[in-house]
């Protein structure tokens, strides 16, 4: 009886391990790809880092954890730091809810025109953020039709691109862009949910909104955290936008730390620091994006996900 | 069993060694054939042909006159230790910028041998990280500095005694004045000096308000002021001002910070003096507009050719005109910023010895060869930018092309006294330390808060100029 236990579970082992084996094979060509293009720039870029290299130079100076150091003292990577975070709040906030409701009006429309419209939403996605800072610089230029019609009949001069408005047209922009894409995920989480679902809720009496609060928000928990978090790891990547429209300012109110780091390693040359600059600005996202995670899955939790 | 383990264990190694080399062969060099081609010094030069490689700025008309004296070098059959030169042309890469696409070539090995669109400033850095051969005792460059007479142009070129570059073209920075405004304003003589441009602020105060009406709503435009991260603009609203008003004095040289303090307040002080009236919201393409909403600005040469695709016509009585730097006292010399680019070797492990002799062998021809009655001609026409030449205004066979192009005739006369940028490794921190610390605070606070001709202090902002520069240069 042992005897066949210990064989049975020999073969069990020995087919674990050949499933493992398999499991590894397909797994190759992921592991390549990280290998090639994660863990091997990561490496280079840590490298990078404790050295003032220009990339150009056959010399270099290890420089220790000097370039971390003066990261704490430069505005620069200060402002890009809270710019980010100032860029996450409502970045998050619109996205989600711009999300739902166009998934919500979406999921509302004929399935003949569903996915016609969910497409139109999604264009904005697909155009460039240059094309799309091209655009907007002519529209808030000084001698766009907006700037003279405000000066004409309301005395306002407002320097849009260079003042604190700016701020809230690199926003709109990134909101404008993005809430088409996520409403597609939640678009998706809302077709998910069984009518049976609200069926029974209208049975004990939830309708109009607060189906949306007690049904659908609660049953798609898993497609708001994917989109929540998506927006998060935008806000730590905005790059076109102040680099086309604003080049950060005005007094570094609009930077961010990929605009910064383009700035110390390609227009300053300094290569070093702004690898530097990139493993703190990693070390915020993974902080930021635990944070929110954690929140999110607590929440999860408290609905039964 | 255990062959068979090492079998299983073999077989997977091999597809996990085949998944490898197929995502890093992406990663190889690629001939326009779609060969592979290895970066070593002997295939480039096998097969009877020396094959040379040759980046142009990116712009297609660049590509274009490239392309065409490389066709004509190529059609020459040059050859070199009985092999052919075969020069091969295409833009640099400028994504997110060309100098960006530069430094990327010279760190992966894949830097051509020669390549235009060097300024001098990133010449600097391109020497201190050895990257570029030193031209300055070569024979062939002796010629070609000859031939185009540019001995004096290369003083302002020297990065510690020796040179780098053979400069190309020049776009000297002056002002732009709206020749409607000026005649409105009663002024038929471009301004030269300060009292000149005193006198037309005065005017335009005086008739302000006249001129509002036909929407010319400010003196001058200069959007940029408040835009420090773009470092070159400082070259063209404080440099080239600077140079006039401190005769030529650079604000650094070597690491020794020798910007003249009171000619750097005088162009703090001459904006001051147009305080609000100094417009800085932004205009794409202010010289195309029907009306342009402002009397002067600074004096881009390559606005030059969109005025022209826009139907502007140049001249004191068209639509804009071009004048010098403001000097202090009539006969002082015009000295401005000279915005110019030029020709490089790269000095590289990816090139070899021949690809560089025939990289020379290419200059020699279109300099002083083949191509030396014409390039300058195509290049200008081409181009619209001057070429570095010290008979520009001389030569006869520029006369045609500038009487039929006014604007460039007057720009050609700033020519002379332009002097190129600082070549300093921390060239791009110090000014852009001058724009984020100075220049765009006082945009920012002092200009909106005065009139014309308030002369407001602006002794801090040059106080902080001088400390910011010295500070993100590390200058003594």
């Amino acid at each position: 009886m042992n005897k066949n236990i210990g064989a049975a579970s020999k073969g069990m082992v020995k087919r674990k391990r050949k499933n493992t084996g398999i499991a590894w094979l397909f797994n190759v060509p992921y592991i390549a790809y990280s290998m090639v293009f994660l863990f091997l720039p990561l490496g280079w870029a840590l490298w990078l880092s404790v050295t003032d290299w220009n990339l150009m130079s056959p010399n270099y100076n290890f420089v220790k954890l000097d370039n971390f150091i003066n990261l704490f003292k430069d505005e620069k990577v200060q402002a890009a730091f809270w710019n980010s975070l100032r860029y996450l709040v409502p970045i998050v906030i619109l996205c989600f809810v711009l999300g739902v409701g166009i998934a919500l009006l979406v999921s509302k429309l004929p399935e003949k025109l569903k996915g016609f419209a969910a497409v139109m939403f999604f264009i904005p996605y697909l155009t460039s953020g240059v094309s799309t800072s091209v655009m907007v610089k002519y529209l808030f230029s000084y001698n766009s039709a907006l700037s003279v019609f405000l000066r004409e009949h309301f005395n306002l001069n407002v320097n849009w691109l260079q003042s604190k408005a700016s701020f809230w047209i690199l926003v709109i922009m990134i909101v404008w862009k993005m809430a088409g894409y996520y409403a597609l995920f939640v678009l998706s989480g809302i077709e998910g949910v069984s009518e049976d679902v609200y069926e029974a809720g209208m049975l004990d009496g939830c309708t109009g909104i607060r189906k949306l609060f007690y049904i659908t928000l609660p049953m798609i928990m898993p497609t708001i955290t994917s989109v929540v978090t998506l927006a998060a790891g935008l806000s730590f990547q905005i790059f076109s936008e102040p680099f086309l429209l604003t080049g950060g300012g005005p007094a570094l109110a609009t930077t961010t730390w990929q605009l910064e780091i383009y700035n110390a390693s390609f227009t300053r040359f300094r290569a070093g620091y702004g690898a530097a600059m990139a493993i703190a600005n990693a070390v915020q996202i993974f902080v930021v994006i635990q944070l929110i995670t954690w929140l999110l899955n607590k929440l999860n939790k408290k609905f039964g996900w | 069993m255990k062959k068979s383990g090492f079998m299983e264990k073999t077989i997977r190694g091999v597809i996990a060694f085949a998944l490898i080399s197929t995502l890093l062969a992406g990663c190889g060099k690629s001939t326009d054939n779609g060969v592979k081609e290895d970066i070593s010094k002997e295939t480039s030069a096998s097969g009877g042909t020396i094959d040379v490689d040759f980046w142009t700025a990116p712009e297609q008309y660049n590509l274009k006159i490239w392309t065409s004296y490389a066709d004509k070098f190529n059609a020459a059959k040059v050859e070199l230790n009985g092999k052919t030169i075969k020069l091969n042309v295409q833009m640099m890469p400028a994504q997110p910028s060309s100098e960006a696409g530069i430094q990327n070539a010279i760190a992966t090995g894949t830097v051509p041998a020669i390549s235009e669109n060097i300024n001098r400033s990133f010449a600097n850095i391109l020497n201190s990280s050895e990257a570029l051969y030193d031209i300055s005792s070569e024979d062939w460059y002796k010629d070609i500095v000859a031939e185009r007479q540019i001995e004096n142009v290369m003083e302002g070129w020297e990065i510690e005694g020796a040179q780098y570059v053979i400069p190309l073209y020049v776009n000297p920075i002056g002002y732009c004045y709206n020749s409607k405004a000026l005649q409105a304003l009663g002024v038929t003589e471009i301004p030269q000096t300060m009292d000149d441009f005193n006198t037309l602020l005065t005017k335009y105060k005086d008739q302000g308000d006249t001129l509002s009406k036909d929407g010319i709503s400010h003196f001058m435009y200069r959007a940029e002021l408040l835009n420090a991260a773009n470092y070159w603009e400082r070259w063209f609203d404080i440099e080239s001002q600077y140079n006039a008003f401190s005769k030529g004095t650079p604000l650094v040289d070597g690491n020794m910070l020798t910007a003249d303090k009171d000619a750097l307040t005088k162009v703090f002080a001459l904006y001051g003096s147009i305080g609000d009236k100094v417009l800085t919201g932004t205009i794409d393409g202010l010289w195309q507009q029907e009306t342009v909403p402002v009397v002067m600005g600074i004096g881009l040469p390559w606005d030059v050719s969109a005025n022209i695709a826009a139907g502007k016509t140049y001249g004191i009585d068209g639509d804009y005109v071009f004048g010098p730097t403001l000097v202090e006292n009539e006969g002082d010399t015009h000295y401005n910023y000279a915005d110019s680019k030029g020709i490089v070797l790269y000095k590289n492990d990816a090139i070899s010895e021949e690809e560089h002799q025939g990289a020379i062998e290419f200059l020699k021809f279109v300099f002083t060869g083949e191509g030396k009655d014409t390039f300058d001609i195509d290049w200008l026409n081409a181009t619209t930018m001057l070429p570095v030449r010290g008979d520009l205004e001389a030569n006869d066979m520029f006369a045609s092309y500038f009487g039929e192009n006014p604007a460039l005739k007057d720009i050609s006369t700033f020519v002379a006294d332009a002097i190129p940028g600082m070549a300093h490794e921390k060239g791009a921190d110090i000014i852009t330390a001058l724009g984020e610390k100075a220049v765009a605070p006082f945009a920012t606070n002092l200009l909106p808060s005065v009139g014309i001709n308030e002369n407001p202090d602006v002794s801090s902002y040059v106080d902080d100029a001088m400390e910011a520069m010295k500070t993100a240069g590390e200058l003594e």
